[in-house]
């Protein structure tokens, strides 16, 4: 009995139904790690530089997750820096969130020289970014399509962090890239009143250099080791910066001031990751015995041939490991494309799902083993 | 014929329950329900804490613009000091007094007393100018000018530093008239988080939708691993008289019954298991604040939806493999 009585033995119907569930609960899993990696990476995505390529930028935060309540001191951080070699510039941000018809925005504050250079922006409509102008605001081309508003328009706007409404006039729509288009661009100063700091207060310190020694060097100042900055590292560090002592109890109280923050280490989200795959891979088992049980009837043909019922199971599993293999490649490349089309919303945000090959690669290992589980528990000798 | 039904109704049962299948359906219906019911409770629990901040934001006031209250004419105009020239709004009030104990604003110099013809600068707009009470600006508005002479300064609460409050008459006519009034609450706690609220309570939904979707080919696959176990009672059954449509609608009704039993287990097992991960996290020294304590629609819904799809696989499947309806 050769490989091609074993390969008559499989029903096209069977194959195609499990390479369909598998293909699906594979769509899934990589749906849902595309959507809790856009999440978990959603205020990364605001608070990073992304336009400047060819510059070394350290970014000094103070916060856990949310950059929204990040808190930096401008001494603390010009006292880092003073004297480094290479630091072409330090840029001061608010980056905060506000409220304005029934809707959350990103409010971001900073120099309009400084906007130009980390987003080379342009105008679509109205006037440039104007420092002096302190009942200015500009809008992002989309969160401006969003609101309705247009140059000229009043916009009433709530902060969190103050009692009083801003009142503030649409001086410009601007044009600069992701994820600026979908936020609200205030001068630094109200930003400060608006987030409620002072005016030696920011929420983010971004740090241009020019050379990778510069950055080593400022990360060193900074104590971070930037081979593996953990989420703890940055939290602790944070509280460092805005110049509050680091006592023991601190990293004892880690855990905790994690999760009172919401904040989640990136191996507390593959271990998520990996107990979703699991819980829905367990349904797999069925797939598993149905790959016997519609093809019975032929496996019943094989064994009267005189072909062993091991021999047809182990053929059988290297099938549902070829599925398997199958589907996922089918679910990663389809849900890539999907990726590209689909996106959600988070205040105002369009959010790109995303997903790190590095970070799925265990998704086809639950599911072909209860796959593999399921077909072993169907018993063809008593048949 | 009732008794006869009844007894067919009770004999597919008996096959089902000594079929050992109880596990097939477990896998199928339960399993998918109660990760669904999982996310349903986690964004309970999220809610819950919503709730709570929504309550403590509610102990706080918070001024907003409103149809009618304390009226306010705001006007964008530019100041100019020396070379410098900012563009900065200027409230005009009536009452100065009690727009300042509205928007929690003091005056911290004045030329006093603080007379009928205020004209109070932010304490921000003063430190850039370095002015000071007396100081002489120019206010252009609209390509007219004025000069006014500070008679205050003022420093208040966010926007109110970077304003100038007045109640001179002058700026009236350039004016578009607002009314602020006080409210209980910040409305942009409030807003903030019901809208970030909205915005998670839409994903997980999807993902409760998409999960639910996922399982519709391992519940097909289930259904028909079970319904072919029934071949030899089908072929009993037809040789004593029954008809295809009765057997198919005892099969359906049967399955019905067992697809909500089981889509009750998988809630009953989504409520078990969330519970049993707060224990653990209260066993590893991290309190959860919040309970939750009900299975909202967000589990109902889809669990309604999933039942509904096992009784259509079910009257495909029997339809399929024994004809019949």
């Amino acid at each position: 009995m050769g490989l091609a009585s074993l390969i008559k033995i499989v029903r096209p119907r069977a194959i195609a139904l499990t390479l369909a569930t598998l293909f699906t609960i594979y769509l899934l899993l990589t749906l849902f790690t595309g959507l809790v990696t856009a999440v978990y990476s959603f205020y990364d995505s605001i608070v990073s530089v992304s336009a400047l390529q060819d510059k070394f930028v350290f970014i000094v935060s103070s916060y856990a997750l949310s950059p929204f309540t990040s808190v930096v001191s401008v001494n603390s951080v010009e006292n880092a820096v003073k004297g480094l070699h290479g630091v072409e510039k330090t840029v001061y941000e608010v980056i905060t969130i506000g409220y304005i018809d029934g809707r959350a925005v990103v409010v971001r504050a900073l120099n309009s020289s400084a906007f130009k250079e980390l987003t080379g922006y342009s105008v679509i409509d109205g006037s440039e970014i104007d420092d002096n102008c302190f009942y200015c605001a500009w809008l992002g081309y989309n969160l401006a399509k969003k609101l309705g508003v247009s140059v000229g328009n009043r916009i009433t706007l709530y902060s969190p962090f103050t009692s009083t409404p801003f009142i503030l006039r649409v001086s410009g729509v601007i044009s600069a890239g992701k994820p600026y288009d979908n936020e609200l661009i205030i001068p630094l100063g109200v930003g400060q009143a608006f987030r409620g700091l002072s005016r030696s207060q920011v929420s983010i310190a971004v740090v241009l250099l020019s050379s990778r020694q510069s950055y080593l060097e400022l990360a060193k100042r900074f104590e971070v080791d930037v081979e593996k900055v953990s989420l703890a590292e940055r939290v602790i560090l944070s509280l460092r910066y805005v110049g509050r002592r680091v006592e023991l109890r601190t990293y004892n109280d880690f855990s905790s001031m994690l999760f009172s923050r919401l904040g989640l280490p990136k191996e507390t989200l593959m271990l998520i990751l990996v107990s979703i795959s699991i819980i829905l891979s367990l349904g797999l088992y069925i797939v598993g015995q149905a790959l016997v049980t519609l093809n019975m009837t032929n496996i019943l043909i094989a064994y009267e041939l005189g072909v062993p019922v091991k021999k047809t199971k182990v053929f059988l599993a290297l099938v549902a490991i070829l599925c398997s293999l199958a589907s996922y490649a089918m679910a990663l490349a389809l849900a890539k494309v999907l990726f590209s089309l689909v996106s959600i919303e988070l205040l105002e945000h369009e959010v790109k799902l995303s997903i790190a090959e590095k970070d799925v690669w265990f998704l086809p290992v639950p599911a072909s083993l209860f796959t593999l589980i399921g077909l072993a528990m169907v018993r063809i000798d008593e048949q | 014929m009732e008794v006869k039904n009844l007894g067919i109704l009770k004999t597919l049962f008996i096959v089902f329950a000594r079929g050992k299948q109880i596990s097939v359906l477990v896998l199928s219906i339960s399993i998918p329900i109660a990760l669904v019911t999982s996310i349903a409770l986690a964004l309970s629990a999220s809610q819950q804490q919503v709730q709570l901040l929504t309550d403590i934001a509610l102990q706080n006031a918070s001024v907003v613009v409103s149809g009618n209250g304390f009226e306010v004419g705001v006007v964008d105009a530019v100041i100019v000091i020396g070379d410098q020239r900012v563009g900065i709004q200027i409230h005009v009030v009536r009452d100065f007094n009690a727009y300042a104990n509205l928007i929690n604003m003091r005056i911290v110099k004045s030329t006093k007393p603080v007379d009928k013809a205020v004209f109070s600068v932010g304490m921000e707009i003063a430190n850039r100018f370095k002015a000071g009470v007396n100081s002489i600006v120019l206010i252009c508005v609209n390509g007219s000018c004025f000069k006014s002479t500070i008679t205050a300064i003022h420093r208040g609460e966010g926007y109110a530093d970077y304003i100038v409050v007045t109640n001179s008459t002058a700026f009236l006519s350039y004016s578009k008239t607002m009314c602020f009034s006080k409210k209980e609450g910040s409305v942009a706690v409030t807003g903030i988080l019901n809208s970030l609220n909205r915005d998670i309570s839409l994903l997980v939904q999807l993902l409760a939708l998409i999960s639910i979707a996922a399982y519709t080919p391992i519940l097909y696959l289930s259904i028909n691993r079970v319904l072919n176990d029934y071949g030899d009672v089908i072929e009993v059954f037809k040789s004593v008289g029954a008809t295809s449509r009765v057997i198919c609608t005892y099969f359906l009704l049967l399955f019905v019954v067992l697809s909500m039993i089981f889509v009750l287990y998988g809630i009953a097992l989504g409520v078990v298991v969330v519970h049993i991960g707060i224990w653990l996290l209260r066993f590893f020294g991290i309190a959860m604040l919040f309970k939750p304590t009900t299975v909202s629609e967000l589990a109902i819904v889809p669990s309604a939806l999933y039942a509904i799809l096992c009784a259509i696989v079910t009257a495909v499947s029997v339809k399929r493999l024994y004809g019949g309806f």
